[in-house]
């Protein structure tokens, strides 16, 4: 039993830190919004590659959670839109039912769902910001403009040919 | 800053190719991402090659096109990491959602 406890106890932590690994990424997707809607593709950029980390991130905690998952011995229910019930799956789990363990589960998977929810709206926002963007003729100015600015490293020595 | 003496050629931006496991699976939306960057001469990202040709790394006009080459490929980029993250979120809730009996 001390080693399902221990399993839901490090589910737990793994969920805690992937909420707030996608929580890191949500609120990296505002600041790109604001860089697009400003057009500052240099601030962009850094938030890109900042992304990419976090994305690198969740994808290994994903995989740590699933894996704990099957360790700990319990499932999750939907029963609404994001009203999860974590239970048990197993003898072993079941004994711990009443412990407010599965009820914290339950409640920060709803939470991450509901995250994702809110990410996945703001990430279609700045991908039609962002194609705007790319297709506009605003980004391809006939002389060297504000977007200098924008150039990796500095800019400013590209005009140096 | 030191001043630049020379043409800067193509094969230089500072940024790291995307690698990993996100990446797999993309072939199809990376060979478009790979055709707008190659079009504007641009060997951005690692998994775009071949490489430019000699005679595109000089030139007149050159440095104007790689200023913009690159603010495109930071939205290239951008566009390619939207389709990841979407992909990942439909993943993880549906993984959530399918470890119920």
């Amino acid at each position: 039993m001390e080693t399902n406890l221990e399993g839901l106890d490090q589910l737990e932590d793994l969920l805690v830190s992937e909420f707030r690994t996608w929580q890191a990424l949500t609120q990296l997707a505002r600041e790109e919004r604001e860089a697009l809607a400003q057009q500052n593709l240099k601030k962009l950029k850094e938030l890109v590659e900042r992304k990419v980390l976090l994305l690198e991130q969740a994808s290994s905690l994903e995989q740590a959670r699933k894996a704990q998952f099957r360790e700990a011995g319990v499932q999750v229910q939907r029963e609404a839109d994001w009203n999860l019930v974590v239970q048990a799956g197993s003898e072993a789990a079941s004994a711990l039912n009443g412990s407010g363990v599965f009820d914290r589960l339950a409640r920060l998977f709803s939470g991450l769902l509901a995250l994702l929810d809110r990410l996945r709206e703001i990430t279609r926002m700045n991908r039609s910001l962002a194609s705007s963007l790319l297709w506009s003729e605003g980004l391809v100015p006939a002389e060297p403009g504000p977007l200098q600015g924008a150039v990796p490293g500095g800019g400013g020595s590209q005009d140096a040919v | 800053m030191p001043s630049e003496t020379g043409p800067r050629t193509v094969q230089d931006p500072p940024v790291k190719p995307l690698t990993g496991a996100f990446l797999s699976g993309y072939e199809v939306y990376d060979e478009t991402v790979c055709k707008y960057v190659r079009s504007f001469n641009l060997a951005y990202y690692g998994m775009c090659s071949p490489a430019l040709s000699p005679g595109d790394e000089t030139g007149p006009g050159l440095a104007r096109r790689n200023l913009l080459s690159r603010e495109k490929a930071a939205l290239n980029k951008a566009l390619l990491l939207f389709n990841v993250t979407e992909e990942m979120i439909e993943r993880v809730t549906g993984g959530i959602a399918g470890q119920k009996k």
